[in-house]
């Protein structure tokens, strides 16, 4: 076990990302403008989000697949990148050092799947929740 | 008698001072940098909040003295201001640089009947940033949500009090 | 003169920043061009120490780490890795071969300076010792603490004598094929002295990968030491937190607490001298530090002790002693509320009073050289106090 962790994206980083998340804009002007670690931050952390935000609105309905799904899988956005680097490292955090270019428009693809995805949960909970303030109103 | 001291950090002096207001009923002492209320829980204890406006161009607010007595910090931004986040952004990450404490992270909205997200999704423990900030919403002079805003504040207190005391390393 | 530093490296992202910052650190620093011969390059330029990326498209590094230890000219120049792969094979590689240091990457410039400027002081300080290692490498405890060094001889089964240096003291364990089979620190050995080194985060290390002729004097497993060393590392990370600096010099405070003392706290509390440094407070202590160090959280909780003034580097000192002198009324709210606020209220431009002129922010200048970069606030209300806080609000 080695002990060395990175937190790579600030606390005020993220109350930016989650602004953008949340007025629904487009976060791909920003991952243009951050370096490679705050770029492979900004993805764990709209993931982090996501998740939680899923756990939150579909509760022991959630999975993965449910936002995974909707991503290009991996060795398709390889060949239609013309990349021949073995399959495992096509991943943000190995690649966006060597290939910065490609690694963001992948992440950028990845984002983007997911702040949709975390639209659609904040959907279902406002759909939610006339009846769940009448559920606090009895208890 | 035994005090917590808490900052209430703003880019607003009128922001800060509702949310004091509505935990203490009374400022004590007010100016356009900083204003005091004391909230009393009883003859043993009680709570003192300094409330301290930010503005861009104010770097050096003697954070060094009045921070390391400090049990936690709320910051409060407009959350409908763009220009009101963007000047609390650089405030968060130099205090995340140099402090270990908790911080509950404020975005205030006109009317917490409608919130911009959801309740359910940042209500009882707020959105986590990072293991000792977290946001939240909140209508800073309803006085029912300030207090809110402070109970989640206290959880995080009590979160590391039961790991013996003290806050972790990230 | 100016120590040189090679950078062998393609990628700009870190080049750039990197050597930046060494430069500002007062290194001279010359960037490999892939154009050059490599040998003559280095050649050349005779450097002090090398950082190189372990996987290049253009250059085989561990080839070349290989040929440049083989060669007397190179043989002793330190060799730092970095490279994207940080998993522990890379690692275990990478000791196997002998490199000096592995840092992973990302990282950040200014914990390379910090490694590099250890790795150059312990060619200093080791000297002939690890000149003479032929296989081997040294860090810092910071980034590599005894428990990940223990497991990294033990996934590569090595034998190996583990030197640690913590502040004054120089401990050492032994390793036979990846088994720890004795420890030595000052009068203690077995597992009294390797229970003391888990918690050292501070400080330099050594490793050197040879034959070990030591008496199997630690009878617990691998996996047993790691978990006890685990729990005492986090414990006491837990503790140390909520304290002052361990270089921070304390002092008996007046009685603030009505709170009986244990044996213990009046026997700690006893043998102290008017001031002390708190890391020789506990090493001094007839408990074990962790207990010493439990001992002193509760004694500091208590208000028995306190930081002194002699802790602050002298640009704090004045700043102290104005707020002392706003709040010449004693300790009560209003005094408090009064200096803090006269203090945010008096701004830069406006105040150019001497001692405020010298006083540089915390957060830019001043930070202690044991202080990792943050302070942590004590949380000083008890748990039932809180409990009664939140009870208020609700």
């Amino acid at each position: 076990m080695f002990t060395q962790t990175t937190e790579t994206l600030r606390p005020g980083d993220k109350l930016d990302i989650l602004y953008r998340l949340f007025q629904g804009d487009d976060l791909g002007q920003l991952i243009d403008a951050l370096d490679n670690n705050s770029v492979v931050g900004l993805q764990k952390f709209v993931w982090e989000t996501t998740a939680e935000f899923g756990i939150i609105a579909r509760r022991k309905n959630f999975s993965r697949r449910e936002i995974t799904r909707k991503m290009t899988p991996t060795p398709q956005y390889q060949k239609s990148r013309g990349c021949n680097q073995h399959t495992y490292q096509c991943k943000a955090t190995e690649c966006i050092h060597f290939n910065p270019k490609c690694a963001r428009e992948k992440i950028k693809e990845h984002v983007k799947v997911m702040a949709e995805t975390l639209q659609e949960y904040i959907k279902i909970e406002r759909q939610n929740e006339p009846f769940e303030e009448m559920l606090q109103e009895i208890h | 008698m035994k005090i917590g001291e808490i900052a209430i950090i703003s880019h607003s002096s009128r922001q800060r001072d509702n949310f004091i207001r509505s935990i203490c009923r009374k400022i004590d002492l007010e100016n356009e940098l900083v204003s005091f209320g004391r909230f009393e829980i009883n003859d043993q204890l009680g709570l003192h909040f300094y409330g301290i406006s930010i503005d861009k161009q104010d770097s050096d607010l003697s954070w060094d003295l009045i921070s390391r007595k400090m049990l936690g910090y709320v910051v409060i931004f407009d959350w409908e201001d763009l220009i009101s986040l963007e000047s609390v952004k650089p405030i968060v990450n130099g205090f995340a640089e140099t402090l270990r404490a908790p911080f509950v992270i404020v975005g205030n909205v006109p009317d917490m009947s409608k919130p911009p997200i959801p309740k359910i999704f940042f209500q009882d423990k707020g959105i986590h940033l990072s293991p000792n900030f977290r946001f939240t919403f909140g209508q800073v002079d309803q006085p029912e949500c300030a207090r809110k805003i402070l109970t989640l504040l206290i959880d995080m207190l009590l979160d590391r009090v039961e790991h013996n005391g003290f806050f972790q390393h990230k | 003169m100016h120590k040189k530093i090679i950078i062998i490296d393609n990628d700009q992202n870190y080049v750039t920043p990197l050597a930046n910052v060494l430069q500002k650190a007062g290194f001279s620093v010359q960037i490999w061009d892939e154009q050059q011969d490599i040998f003559e390059f280095i050649r050349k330029i005779k450097p002090n120490l090398i950082i190189c990326e372990a996987h290049l498209p253009s250059l085989d590094s561990h080839e070349l780490f290989k040929r440049l230890r083989s060669l007397p000219e190179f043989k002793s120049i330190p060799f730092v890795f970095t490279s994207g792969q940080n998993n522990v094979d890379t690692r275990i590689k990478n000791i196997e071969i002998g490199v000096d240091d592995f840092i992973a990457k990302p990282f950040y410039p200014e914990e390379v300076i910090s490694r590099i400027a250890n790795l150059l002081q312990e060619r200093e300080n080791f000297g002939s010792y690890q000149l003479e290692t032929e296989r081997g490498f040294t860090g810092n405890l910071t980034e590599m603490n005894l428990v990940d060094l223990i497991q990294t001889m033990e996934l590569g089964k090595k034998s190996a004598v583990i030197k640690l240096k913590h502040e004054n003291l120089l401990g050492e364990v032994y390793i036979t094929e990846g088994n720890v089979v004795n420890a030595r620190l000052d009068n203690l050995d077995g597992e009294e002295a390797i229970m003391r080194m888990f918690t050292w985060t501070i400080g330099v290390f050594a490793v050197e990968i040879t034959d070990v002729n030591q008496q199997r004097k630690i009878p617990k497993t691998n996996k047993e030491l790691i978990d006890i060393g685990l729990r005492r590392l986090s414990s006491w990370e837990q503790i140390v937190h909520g304290l002052p600096p361990l270089q921070a010099v304390i002092a008996r405070a007046g009685t603030k607490e009505s709170e009986p003392l244990s044996a213990d706290e009046k026997k700690l509390i006893d043998m102290m001298p008017e001031k002390i440094r708190l890391s020789e407070l506990i090493q001094k202590s007839p408990f074990d530090d962790l207990k010493a160090l439990e001992i002193v959280r509760s004694l500091y909780q208590k208000g028995m002790i306190q930081e002194t003034e002699d802790s602050y580097s002298h640009y704090v000192e004045d700043y102290i002693k104005r707020i002392r002198q706003n709040s010449a009324h004693g300790q009560n709210p209003e005094s408090r509320a009064a200096a803090i606020v006269s203090n945010i209220l008096r701004k830069p431009e406006t105040d150019d009073s001497p001692e405020r002129r010298h006083i540089p922010d915390r957060r830019l200048h001043g930070r202690r050289q044991s202080d990792p970069g943050k302070y942590t606030n004590t949380v000083y209300l008890s748990k039932i106090e809180l409990l009664m806080i939140k009870e208020a609000l609700s």
